[in-house]
Parts: structure tokens; C-alpha cells; sequence
């Protein structure tokens, strides 16, 4: 790990006031390891498992891990990704995965343990997806607004009307994708973590 | 209804409403662009070609059939070399130009207000119109943004 990162595990160990143990820095890498992988590898269209993970890294970790995690994948993907240099994008799509771990810690503080998860979580997956995509087309807009002199507003709308189908089907992949597995990934990590509270 | 329920029920109605609403507003948008462009059989449009090495060709007014992609226009003139990846297809070479790691086939579409715009989609989901201005530019891919054709 470097430097960064045991500064935020620091940070996260001052929110949850828990020691860290060798195991969950492990854990934690491993998480990182994959994201980034899954990320900059070219997969089925329309289909992501980042945000899966990184919102299950958010509710297992906590809220500053989630989004030090999701800001991280983002930040590699725009140099990486197969489909080109994300360039300004990037603190954009930082900002949208950082915002879905985050949530993930939130919901963990505000989970209390019912069969009704599996819904939750699917909406949460639904929500946060477009929130994703609403703060990642307004990056797209301020670009057009920037180098291609359209007016700002214009091109917000723009922005939006113009990925509004590819934002619809990641909608759909990932209300399915959080849905049947946010659940079982988050149970599977905590069970790899020696116990914990589980899902049921 | 319970707090909790309620919450997630209202998230999921506000995600719904707002994919339908821009899905509509992004098919009507379609759908008005598609109506303009196909109005008569046939278009004509200028393609421009830059090689990046101070070679430029024009060819101005090439007809084309209503509804012919930019991908279709532009082999009408040149030799190109793609490859579909779903999302759309990435133009290899035009007349035995490839493309590098460093270097690529960029297309611009002209503005009249705006001036050059790079395309915003690939060349065979867009839809030539009448008159339209369009620009291959071999540049520079490795800083960002892009420069516009000059």
C-alpha cells in the first residue's frame, strides 16, 4: 500500500474507530485489484461490475474507503480504459464512483437487517447509476461548452438528451446487477473477514 | 406505508421518471434531426480529408442517397478500413493512412456558430445531412483535447 492509501485507511479507522487488521487492508487491495481490472477490460456492452463493487466495498469498509475506492478505479480507467483517454471526464467520473461508495456506507449505518434488501439495494443500483451518469454527461456538456463554444445550458441539455438510451441500459444492467448481487458479494467479503454483521 | 419503504419507492419513481422523460426527449430529438436530413432522395455534402503531413483534399457536393452515413459517404470516396466494435465503428485508415498509437482519424462536423465540433458519434451512426460540412483530420492523439482541424 502506498502512501494514499494508509492515509485513508487511517481516515476511515478515525470514522469507525476500529483497528484495521492485516486481513482487511488485504481484503481491501484485492477489492482494488479487481475493480480496476474489470474496469479497463473490455466486457459485454452495457454491462459494469465497478459500481457493484465498489458500493459493496462502501457498505463493508465504510463511506471513506467506498469512495476512496470508486474515486481510485475512475481515476485509473481515465488513463487506461479501452475506449480512449477520458480526459476532463475524469474528475467527473471520480466524483460520480466516489459518490456511489460513499453511499454505500451510509446505507450500512441505516441498514437494519430484512429480506427487503434485495429491492433496496436493486433501486439504490438504479439511483445511483443515474446519478453516475447525470454527473458524468455534465462533465460531457462542460467540454462541448468549453472547446465546441456551446452555450453551457444548452449543452447540459444536450448532454443529457444525447445519453439518455446508454444511460437508460446501464440503468437496467445495474438495477439487475445490485439487485441479484450486492447481497451475496456483501455477505461473501464480511464472511471473508471473519464474521461481522450479515445480510440476510 | 412504512418511512423506509416509502423512500425507495419514490427513488425508483424519480429514476423512471426522469429515464422516460429524457428516452422521449432523446427520440424526439432523433426523430426531428432524421426528418430534417431525409427530406429530399438525395443530399450533398463536402467531405474534407487531411493527412496531417500538409496534404488536404476537398470534395465538395458529393451526392449521396437521404439517410447514407458519414462511413458510407466517405468510402463513396476514399478507401477506408474499419472495424465494428457494437458502440460503432473505428475508422483503421483512410487511403492507406493508419492509424497509430499516436496518431488517429479524427472526424469534425462544421458549424456555422459554433465552428468545427469533433463528431459525437462514430461515422456510421451519423446520419449525413444536406449541405453539411464534414472533415477527416489524421492528428495528434496523445494529448487532449484535441486540436481542431486548422
Amino acid at each position: 500500500m502506498d502512501g494514499l492509501s494508509n492515509q485513508y485507511l487511517r481516515c476511515d479507522l478515525m470514522f469507525s474507530k476500529e483497528k484495521l487488521r492485516t486481513r482487511q487492508i488485504a481484503l481491501f487491495s484485492v477489492l482494488v485489484a479487481v475493480s480496476i481490472a474489470l474496469q479497463v477490460t473490455k466486457s459485454f456492452p452495457f454491462v459494469e461490475f465497478t459500481s457493484l463493487i465498489v458500493f459493496s466495498t462502501g457498505v463493508v469498509f465504510g463511506s471513506p474507503l467506498g469512495a476512496f475506492l470508486g474515486g481510485l478505479v475512475m481515476f485509473v480507467n481515465g488513463f487506461l480504459s479501452p475506449w480512449g483517454l477520458a480526459g476532463l471526464n475524469i474528475p467527473f467520473q471520480m466524483l460520480g464512483m466516489g459518490i456511489t461508495g460513499a453511499v454505500g456506507g451510509l446505507y450500512r449505518m441505516e441498514s437494519t437487517g430484512h429480506i427487503g434488501f434485495y429491492a433496496e439495494t436493486a433501486v439504490l443500483g438504479a439511483f445511483l447509476t443515474l446519478v453516475y451518469y447525470l454527473i458524468t454527461n455534465a462533465g460531457y456538456a462542460l467540454q462541448l461548452a468549453l472547446f465546441s463554444h456551446v452555450p453551457l445550458l444548452e449543452a447540459l441539455v444536450l448532454a443529457q438528451i444525447m445519453g439518455a438510451v446508454f444511460t437508460l441500459l446501464y440503468i437496467v444492467s445495474n438495477t439487475f446487477l445490485f439487485g441479484i448481487g450486492a447481497v451475496p458479494l456483501v455477505n461473501t467479503v464480511q464472511k471473508l473477514l471473519g464474521g461481522g454483521k450479515k445480510w440476510q | 406505508m412504512k418511512r423506509r419503504t416509502f423512500t425507495f419507492v419514490a427513488l425508483a419513481l424519480l429514476v423512471w421518471a426522469f429515464s422516460a422523460t429524457s428516452v422521449a426527449a432523446y427520440y424526439y430529438y432523433s426523430y426531428s434531426d432524421l426528418y430534417l436530413k431525409t427530406r429530399s432522395p438525395v443530399i450533398r455534402a463536402n467531405l474534407g480529408f487531411n493527412y496531417g503531413n500538409g496534404t488536404v483534399q476537398w470534395f465538395n457536393q458529393t451526392e449521396a442517397r437521404s439517410g447514407d452515413t458519414l462511413l458510407e459517404v466517405t468510402k463513396q470516396v476514399a478507401r477506408a478500413n474499419y472495424t465494428d466494435f457494437g458502440y460503432g465503428s473505428l475508422v483503421n485508415s483512410i487511403n492507406d493512412m493508419n492509424n497509430t498509437s499516436s496518431e488517429a482519424w479524427i472526424w469534425w462536423i462544421w458549424n456555422q456558430q459554433f465552428g468545427w465540433s469533433q463528431g459525437p458519434v462514430a461515422s456510421d451512426k451519423y446520419v449525413l445531412g444536406n449541405n453539411e460540412t464534414v472533415y477527416w483530420y489524421y492528428q495528434d492523439i496523445s494529448t487532449w483535447p484535441y486540436s481542431t482541424p486548422p
